[in-house]
């Protein structure tokens, strides 16, 4: 199986995702930097504010403090997104929007699940693999 | 002899002249994502949990050449996600191919006899089956029954046509090392051409910690594993790489030495650590702070790493970096 990486949470997912559904808006630089570290991080997509009132929705991929830039792909629709970079000094505020999809797919998460509860998430994703033609 | 002797022969050269340029810092393997959609879902893997959009996007096959030719290493590993998926994986291997690079095609093999078709014979293209052990283990590991089997069929298929096959095989901490040697025997059995093998990746934040090996029972398992080793067993992997696994020699990691390329672009700092990404390899290369990286560095996410992306080009730099490394090297190949 390959490398766990980028995740970052807890062995064992319990309840809800630390950050998924949270709204921030930032109230210095500091707090600013924070948050974009845990946005890329983060496993989903977050919607940006912006000083001029926009928004865009999308999954941060880099964010650059030196060259004051955060790169994100940003959704044009639930299946596609092209590749964005914003000034982060014109973000006003975070939401983490989308779902995390690293939350509850952790090892140890699948070994407490029953064995009738595995085979029914491993045949549901099979299912979606060869309706993606896949398999 | 695990691989042919036009790849080490290209690879000894290859680092050879690194070293007589003076360049400290060269790439060994390219990892090429060029997907991270996988037909598995294996769980605790990072490379697949992403939103749909970032699982729909793909590596062109352009940006693929671009990328090996800016790199510049005589190898390219293409993972992903599951390399098969793509649309134009054909066009790319043929790519690389043309272009003499020695390419690992990591795959489940779900989908290896509906598109061997796509791919030729060649000394330059091996596919890197994921087989994490003998049928149970290896079906417990990525989570979906039948794995093993269908796994088996696209290697036997591949070898009844010429293809060079190996496998790659990650140790977790419930591995049992009969098991491991048993396994190890039926792939040899099978006629691949040689094993690859390494531990999983230790690092406290990591989504199942439990499950991955702390440094000294990575030490500890692949001593019971490699000792008394079978002379019929041919490991893809280089003789000091297996030492350091059995804790006979110590090295720090070469996070360089196998960058990551992928959709977001020149992973820092290397395939497993994600703190941004670099617009050009010669950026990525210029601009990570190398120093803070690897087990020596005190970085707790390095410190009970001992994944191969980090050391085994360690391990070949070892072999070229002086007379005393060579003398290692030759004394592990008489030992392993």
């Amino acid at each position: 199986m390959p490398q766990a990486d980028k995740s970052d949470h807890d062995t064992l997912s319990h309840g809800k995702s630390e950050y998924e559904g949270k709204h921030f808006h930032f109230e210095n630089p500091e707090e600013r930097a924070q948050i974009l570290r845990e946005a890329f991080d983060y496993r989903g997509d977050v919607t940006l504010s912006f000083t001029d009132g926009s928004t865009i929705e999308g999954f941060v991929h880099n964010v650059n403090q030196a060259a004051n830039t955060v790169t994100l792909f940003a959704k044009l629709s639930k299946r596609e997104s092209e590749n964005k970079e914003v000034s982060l000094d014109q973000i006003t505020g975070l939401s983490f929007s989308g779902e995390d999809t690293a939350f509850g797919k952790s090892w140890d998460d699948w070994v407490t699940k029953s064995e009738a509860q595995r085979a029914r998430e491993a045949d549901r994703l099979r299912s979606q693999s060869i309706e993606r033609g896949e398999l | 002899m695990a691989v042919p002797v036009s790849q080490a022969w290209t690879v000894a050269s290859y680092v050879i002249g690194q070293k007589l340029k003076g360049i400290k810092r060269y790439p060994l393997v390219l990892m090429l994502e060029p997907l991270f959609r996988c037909n598995l879902a294996c769980a605790g893997c990072g490379k697949i949990q992403y939103p749909d959009h970032i699982l729909n996007k793909r590596l062109s096959p352009q940006q693929c050449f671009d990328a090996v030719e800016e790199c510049g290493a005589p190898m390219v590993s293409i993972p992903g996600g599951e390399p098969l998926i793509h649309p134009e994986i054909g066009e790319i291997v043929a790519g690389l191919v043309e272009r003499k690079k020695y390419i690992y095609l990591c795959t489940n093999a779900l989908l290896l006899k509906r598109k061997i078709d796509l791919f030729k014979p060649n000394k330059y293209l091996s596919f890197s089956v994921h087989m994490d052990g003998l049928e149970e283990e290896h079906d417990i590991a990525v989570c979906r029954d039948g794995t093993y089997e269908i796994a088996i069929e696209g290697i036997k298929e591949a070898l009844k046509r010429g293809f060079r096959v190996t496998t790659n095989t990650t140790l977790f901490n419930q591995a049992q090392p009969a098991r491991v040697r048993e396994f190890f025997d039926e792939m040899m059995k099978l006629g691949v051409e040689g094993m690859m093998v390494s531990p999983g990746y230790s690092y406290q934040k990591a989504p199942d910690q439990d499950n991955f090996l702390a440094r000294d029972r990575t030490k500890q398992l692949f001593r019971e594993i490699l000792s008394d080793r079978k002379k019929e067993w041919r490991f893809n992997l280089s003789p000091n790489f297996l030492s350091f696994l059995q804790g006979d020699v110590d090295y720090d990691c070469t996070p360089w030495g196998n960058p990551t390329y992928n959709i977001f672009g020149w992973q820092k700092p290397c395939y497993l650590l994600q703190d941004g990404y670099a617009p050009s390899f010669k950026a990525l290369m210029e601009e990570t702070e190398w120093e803070k990286y690897g087990q020596k560095s005190g970085e707790e996410r390095c410190r009970d790493c001992m994944v191969h992306c980090g050391y085994e080009a360690s391990s070949v730099d070892d072999t070229f970096g002086s007379l005393a490394g060579f003398a290692r090297t030759i004394k592990a190949t008489l030992a392993n």
